[in-house]
């Protein structure tokens, strides 16, 4: 069964890019671009993991993280990306109930390994 | 009145003895004996007229000649006495033959003071040159808070919503807990400099605390007091926040900018079947991502400095932080108890960031958060984390977001956001299980979790010669005001101008002025002065005693205004005035109308004096003073009359010293008492 992606972020140049790796990597893919339509999307189409920008126009992606642990999604694998670069910033990112943090730019072979090491294929 | 009568029985004697004889001769000399009797008769009328005036008039003259000495000798060594008894006169000029050599032999001695006084009074005037070049504000107070000593600075830092004066309370402008919680950790050998910031109206200041050993006691003794190095840092912070802002976004946006181009890049490398339009799509977005990154540089260079230093931050333990975090939160109204943190350091501005805390639990409350907290730290990773805990559901992530962008009393005018920037933290909400809710702060742990390397201490000279610190001895204050010594009060000697005598009628306050008398000193640096637009006209005659038009007063504050600005110099202290019932009542509507109430009870020069001299009749300021050797000028000024009357009041408290009157409650008592007696006056003739 193919795994599918949500891309949360509101910058167009690096959603494109996500898509097309995404994809191309085996995964369905699906995108928003702020909090509250992630929030939407993750109803709609019921991603396996999310890849969620910090930084976001309404909900931010700590708001998002957090209210989806909250609705009791605890299967559902959150990666926080962001370009906020600090130590306190990442642990607030882990404390919210992300399962891992990636910081912009990163290496996206490393970003493909990453997703695949938290969806293995036999399923959670 | 013993000796009186013994005079008078003396003198009755002689006559008797002498008329007897004069009878006795002209009996024996055979003249007709019927005016002779006439004669002793007369004589014995004039006898008990004389008699009768002796009886009545000496003891006066004696009791008002006793209390003329007394001025003399306690007050006013030039004045001299005078009697209109004859049998007097002989023990006046004695006495003021006293009086003269006394007088002679004092000016000796005070020439020789004079000359040792030059010397230290040029050693004074350099420390107050010193002290006014300074431009970090320096105040000195003793254990109490009391203000020994200040400088202009001083006075510009603090100064701006409460005055700053001598023997004023320090903690009406700076946080009484950062002194206490300083002087703790000082004396326990923990630290040997504090510093903190703290926030005065809207100005964020660095405070520095030192101890200082009481000049006389010595080292031996406990702190006896405190020295506060003030520097406004508001501008410093202004400064600080901005560059951090530009910081973090300029970091935010080149990284977002730099993993766009990286990830297009990638896209074109890792997968070479892509087709044309694809491969174009993802150059066009390393072009455009790497143009932006170019203009954020040129932003950059152009408009800013070098990243914000942290002079804000202070290492202080997380038991501290803990401690401080609570009280602020106690003080606001919160029913918290700080618990045991494990031992770490953090590197923090706690003041600013309890008030941060502070403001954000206050807004969850108005959500219906209860008042009852719980406070946590624990280490995580290199990061301590802080929470605010209490029972029931956590604010919206989107509110805390909001109350974050608001400014944050005690913090300058800087917002929540800006101070936990400042701190390298996050802060956000949460849920520890279903019914707990917490704020939660992660700051950087300091490295190494070591104790920081404290500064040498600033020697505090242990016998400073610059100032005459009697204030440094003052003892703790008793509550109750009536039972303190009038040697330990401060006062604030006032008096008013008005438009005319009646208050019920119509008549206004149109000027007050004040002096501040601390440890039997006026102050004449610390006045308060204000005309007052009374709201009616002022009549010409009572324009040719002060002076003051309609003109002068056309937009100055009404007494609704002015009543508590005066009150505040006022606070702490006990009002004087001569006559002071009469300026109270002018000021009594207003006290009503703005709720603002001046202290009392209030003393009273006129029934102060009449007390010590009942048998004076003339009670006037000028009368007064004059007798006092008190030097007028400047009268029918309000801020004149109250520096006379200070003045005046300062010489009655030695009186009253002598007279054994100690308290306020006694003085205050004496002059009750004098008022009965001058009402009973008036009333019955006595």
């Amino acid at each position: 069964m193919t795994r599918r992606v949500l891309i949360v972020d509101d910058e167009p140049n690096i959603v494109t890019s996500l898509e097309f790796i995404m994809r191309r990597s085996g995964f369905e893919t699906a995108v928003a671009r702020d909090g509250d339509q992630a929030l939407e999307e993750v109803e709609r189409f019921d991603p396996d993991l999310v890849l969620l920008d910090t930084m976001m126009p309404r909900r931010d992606g700590y708001e998002v993280c957090q209210t989806l642990r909250a609705q009791g999604r605890t299967d559902l694998r959150i990666v926080m990306l962001t370009a906020k670069g600090r130590e306190t910033e990442v642990a607030k990112g882990l404390a919210v109930g992300a399962d891992s943090y990636v910081t912009k730019p990163f290496s996206t072979r490393d970003l493909v390994a990453l997703v695949r090491e938290l969806l293995p294929e036999e399923g959670p | 009145m013993r000796h009186d009568h013994r005079a008078a029985v003396a003198a009755l004697t002689g006559y008797v003895v002498v008329a007897a004889g004069g009878l006795v001769a002209l009996v024996a000399a055979g003249t007709d004996p019927l005016p002779v009797v006439l004669l002793a008769a007369v004589a014995a009328f004039a006898l008990v007229l004389w008699l009768s005036r002796l009886l009545g008039r000496l003891p006066r003259a004696v009791s008002r000649l006793t209390g003329d000495t007394a001025v003399v000798v306690d007050a006013n060594a030039s004045q001299r006495v005078d009697t209109e008894a004859a049998d007097l006169r002989g023990l006046v000029e004695q006495v003021n033959r006293l009086a003269d050599e006394r007088e002679a032999a004092r000016r000796d001695v005070e020439e020789q003071v004079e000359s040792a006084r030059r010397d230290l009074e040029a050693e004074r005037n350099r420390f107050a040159a010193l002290m006014a070049q300074l431009t970090v504000a320096v105040v000195v107070c003793n254990a109490e808070g009391r203000i020994l000593l200040y400088n202009d600075a001083a006075r510009s830092v603090l100064g701006t919503d409460t005055p700053v004066g001598l023997g004023r309370s320090v903690f009406a402008m700076v946080d009484r807990g950062l002194v206490t919680h300083a002087l703790d950790r000082l004396l326990s050998g923990a630290e040997s400099v504090y510093t903190a910031t703290s926030l005065h109206g809207d100005k964020l200041v660095r405070v520095r605390v030192t101890p200082a050993r009481d000049p006389v006691a010595g080292e031996a003794e406990a702190a006896a007091g405190f020295v506060l190095v003030l520097e406004d840092l508001t501008r410093e912070a202004h400064a600080g926040d901005e560059r951090e802002r530009v910081l973090r976004e300029l970091t935010e946006s080149v990284r977002a900018s730099l993993g766009s181009i990286r990830a297009a890049a990638e896209s074109v490398l890792e997968f070479p079947e892509l087709s044309a339009d694809e491969r174009e799509g993802f150059l066009e977005i390393v072009r455009e991502e790497s143009d932006r990154l170019g203009r954020r540089v040129d932003d950059l260079a152009r408009g800013t400095e070098a990243p914000a230093d942290d002079r804000l931050l202070a290492e202080i333990t997380g038991e501290d932080l803990l401690r401080l975090v609570s009280e602020e939160l106690v003080r606001a109204g919160g029913d918290c108890a700080a618990p045991d943190a494990s031992d770490l350091w953090v590197r923090a501005d706690p003041h600013a960031l309890a008030r941060v805390l502070t403001h954000l639990v206050a807004r969850a409350r108005e959500g219906g958060a209860p008042s009852r907290l719980h406070l946590a730290l624990d280490p995580v990773g290199r990061h301590g984390q802080l929470d605010v805990r209490w029972p029931g559901r956590p604010p919206a992530p989107a509110d805390v977001e909001r109350w974050l962008g608001e400014p944050v009393a005690g913090a300058g005018t800087s917002t929540a956001r800006e101070v936990v920037d400042r701190h390298g933290a996050e802060l956000w909400s949460g849920s520890l299980d279903p019914g707990t809710a917490y704020l939660r702060v992660l700051i950087p742990l300091t490295a190494g979790e070591q104790r920081p390397a404290a500064p040498t201490t600033p020697q505090v000279p242990s016998r400073p010669e610059f100032y005459d610190f009697d204030l440094f001895t003052a003892g703790p204050q008793v509550t109750e005001v009536s039972e303190r010594r009038l040697d330990e009060l401060a006062f604030t000697v006032f008096d008013t101008e008005t438009t005319g005598l009646d208050p019920a009628g119509g008549d206004r306050v149109i000027s007050i002025g004040a002096v501040r008398v601390v440890n039997g000193r006026v102050l004449q640096q610390e006045t308060f002065e204000q005309l007052v637009e009374p709201g009616r006209s002022v009549p010409s005659a009572s324009t040719s005693i002060h002076g003051i038009t309609a003109d002068m007063l056309a937009g100055a504050p009404s007494i609704e205004e002015v009543l508590p600005a005066f009150a505040r110099f006022a606070e702490d202290t006990v009002l004087v005035g001569h006559n002071v019932s009469f300026d109270l009542q002018f000021l009594a509507p207003a006290e009503a109308a703005t709720g603002v109430e001046l202290a009392r009870p209030a003393l009273d020069t006129l029934l102060l004096h009449a007390a010590l001299h009942p048998d004076h009749q003339e009670h006037s300021l000028d009368a007064i003073a004059g007798r006092l050797g008190v030097s007028v000028v400047g009268r029918h000024t309000a801020l004149g009359d109250a520096l006379v009357t200070a003045e005046v009041f300062v010489a009655l408290a030695v009186l009253l010293r002598r007279r054994g009157v100690r308290t306020l409650g006694e003085a205050v008592e004496l002059a009750q008492r004098s008022y009965q007696a001058r009402v009973d006056a008036r009333l019955y003739g006595r």
